[in-house]
């Protein structure tokens, strides 16, 4: 038996909250599950909650979201006498009346009192329940009180305020033990405050992703990096979305990867750009699909390749971005990778919302000449001049001519 | 500026070398009637066959030399007329009459040396000037493949889907004018647009437009090519421009201004154009069709 709960389930919560960069999320998720079954209520609640989706767990770990079966851990872990169980099933809508009355604590507030206790004795996770029991309101069902056990408004405000600050101290400490959720509360509650209890305190929240990032929490080193990008410190900003990529946070390898290809905030290197977006590939990370495949359709950094610069930019298509439209319309015109089909490249090539001259050439090109469509060369000659400068547009322009009478466009 | 034409067969009448004898015919039958005949037998081959489609862009071209033949018969024929003038003329002039000689001989030599090359360029197009042209552009010339083989590598790359200018026909890598260049050689695009004044016997005068693309390759060879339209020469040599940023172009001045470029200057200006080039291709993407 731990500390706080059995030895599996603080092999998981290390596994899956205070030590992410270890990468032994699969591997705390499998002691709980092995626990839960055992009847460790602690173990059915956080199991629960990893199957909640990444509101409720980080991302990095890919764990699969399941509602259906998290709801019922979640019921499970309140009648298997968890104390934890039952704050994260109130935090999570899952603790109806008659789980309540089924649960085996006398009220919300003894269950409440285990878990401050723990807290108290730094547990981390359950500082971070305590501060969301102050955060959420929470407290006030735990208690049993509401406005109308106040004389005035002022007394409960008063209360309200007296309560919702405590979530401060609680979330800085679950921060600090390693639960990163902490800091995402703290900025809300900074940044918004809790009117009229508690008014907001931008301020404080400045520095909250720096904490975060000092701390190691990889999705606190994307947030940071972002923050720093934004205000135009590309080379520190690089250095935290490798190391937030390092740590396994899903959709840094792309920023990675750019940075290195555009050269923002580092010397240009497309080889190294390269095998960060393969990285990120094996995340299954989208942007990466889409720029890996356009270094592949350039031969930029790697050996051309259209056969798999269709098959990453299909992907990227699939997934609803419209980076691929060009690339791949531009292949399946010319064949490149695939067997020429010019139907699918019009397909593409007209979802392009953009201005790409490239694109414009190429539509030209199927318009005037007909291909795969009924020949319209006034459309094709449109898109051509659209095309501006593009040497090719400009020499295929030079195959149509107006008619003297009449301005029909026709084939010279 | 024309598209290739439909891919039709050519009647037999309208072939080579049978054409030649249907235009004989022609104008042995019907002497001046024969010309709107003549030009619409031109025409039919001109729709069944543009730009020599069907027999081959280049030997169409060789054998097209062949016209050249009646003006170099005008010209031995002027040649016999001024030596006879010459030889019966005023005897006490005798300078005169050297001076004559001199010009029957000169126009002799003109008119024999253009049949010899409209025979020699439409007869055997091996020895044509345009198969030099071709021979030059090679890595190694003297290797060249034989003139089937080497007519064929500007055809296919003309058939594809060349674009013609006038009678200018631009490939994906040749150019094939009055000779043929390769694209990726040309270092310099020039246009020449002048009019040259004749001043008459009478005391007339006429004047010529000579309109002319002239291409220079990277051993500063020229290739130079008539146009009848200012508007199809500024557009082929824009469409060379487009496709080699790089090169040198200009006008007649900027023409010979190149050519007369010493070693040490053409070195560097090939120097810049290969770095100029590099840094313009590191950034472009695949070339589209």
């Amino acid at each position: 038996m731990g500390r706080f709960f059995s030895d599996e389930v603080e092999k998981a919560l290390k596994y899956i909250y205070y030590d992410m960069r270890s990468g032994r999320g699969a591997e705390g998720m499998k002691l709980l599950e092995a626990a839960s079954s055992a009847g460790d209520g602690d173990a059915s609640c956080l199991l629960g909650r990893c199957l909640c989706g990444p509101q409720y767990v980080w991302s990095g770990h890919h764990f699969p979201e399941d509602s259906r079966r998290a709801s019922k851990l979640l019921h499970q872990a309140v009648q298997q006498g968890s104390a934890l169980g039952v704050l994260v099933a109130k935090r999570s809508g899952e603790l109806p009346d008659w789980l309540i009355r089924k649960m085996p604590f006398t009220s919300l507030k003894e269950a409440f009192e285990i878990v401050l206790q723990k807290a108290k004795e730094g547990e981390p996770f359950c500082q971070y329940m305590i501060g969301n029991a102050y955060f959420w309101w929470d407290f006030l069902s735990i208690e049993g009180v509401s406005r109308a056990s106040f004389a005035s408004d002022a007394e409960f405000n008063a209360y309200m305020g007296e309560n919702i600050r405590q979530c401060e101290d609680w979330f800085w400490k679950a921060l600090r033990g390693g639960v990163f959720f902490a800091a995402n509360n703290l900025n809300r509650f900074y940044l918004e405050g809790d009117p009229p209890y508690v008014l907001p305190d931008p301020d404080k929240a400045k520095d909250l992703w720096k904490t975060g990032a000092e701390l190691g929490q990889p999705i606190h080193q994307y947030n940071y990096a972002d923050q720093l990008s934004k205000a135009g410190q590309q080379a520190e900003a690089l250095r935290w979305y490798k190391a937030a990529a390092e740590g396994g946070q899903p959709g840094c390898w792309y920023y990675v990867g750019r940075c290195y290809e555009t050269g923002e905030g580092t010397a240009k290197d497309l080889g190294y750009a390269v095998s960060c977006y393969e990285a990120g590939i094996k995340e299954g990370e989208v942007g990466c699909c889409n720029r890996l495949g356009a270094l592949l359709y350039k031969g930029q950094g790697v050996r051309q390749d259209y056969a798999r610069a269709v098959e990453l930019l299909t992907v990227g298509y699939q997934h609803d971005t419209t980076w691929p439209l060009p690339y791949l319309g531009k292949c399946y015109y010319q064949g490149w990778g695939v067997p020429k089909d010019v139907a699918k490249a019009r397909e593409f090539l007209e979802k392009v919302t953009w201005d790409d001259p490239e694109v414009y050439y190429l539509l030209g090109r199927i318009y005037a000449r007909g291909e795969g469509v009924p020949e319209d060369i006034a459309r094709g000659v449109a898109y051509l001049q659209k095309a501006g400068n593009y040497q090719l547009a400009k020499e295929e322009l030079l195959r149509y001519k107006k008619t003297l009478f009449g301005g029909r466009w026709v084939r010279r | 500026m024309e598209q290739k034409g439909p891919n039709k067969p050519l009647p037999l009448l309208l072939q080579w070398p049978w054409v030649v004898a249907v235009y004989l015919l022609l104008a042995v039958l019907l002497r001046l009637w024969s010309i709107p005949f003549i030009l619409a037998v031109a025409a039919l081959r001109r729709k069944y066959s543009p730009h020599g489609a069907a027999e081959g862009y280049c030997l169409s071209r060789t054998r097209k030399q062949l016209r050249q033949l009646p003006l170099g018969a005008l010209l031995v024929f002027l040649a016999v007329c001024v030596g006879v003038y010459g030889l019966y003329g005023d005897e006490e002039r005798r300078y005169m009459q050297l001076l004559i000689a001199l010009m029957a001989v000169g126009l002799l030599a003109v008119g024999v040396y253009v049949c010899f090359a409209a025979l020699r360029d439409s007869l055997f197009p091996e020895k044509s000037s345009l198969a030099a042209s071709i021979r030059s552009q090679l890595p190694y010339p003297d290797e060249a493949p034989a003139v089937g083989e080497l007519f064929a590598m500007v055809d296919d790359d003309l058939a594809g889907d060349a674009l013609w200018v006038g009678s200018v026909g631009i490939g994906k890598e040749w150019v094939l004018g009055d000779a043929a260049s390769r694209i990726d050689r040309i270092r310099g695009i020039f246009t020449i647009d002048r009019i040259e004044h004749h001043h008459r016997a009478n005391g007339g005068s006429t004047s010529t437009r000579i309109l002319q693309l002239a291409l220079v390759d990277d051993r500063w060879n020229p290739a130079v090519t008539d146009f009848k339209s200012p508007k199809d020469l500024q557009n082929a040599a824009d469409c060379l421009a487009g496709r080699l940023p790089e090169a040198r172009q200009g006008g007649e001045g900027a023409y010979h201004d190149f050519l007369a470029l010493s070693e040490e200057q053409r070195e560097e200006f090939l120097r810049e154009f290969d770095a100029r080039q590099s840094a313009r291709l590191a950034n472009a993407g695949p070339q589209l069709g």
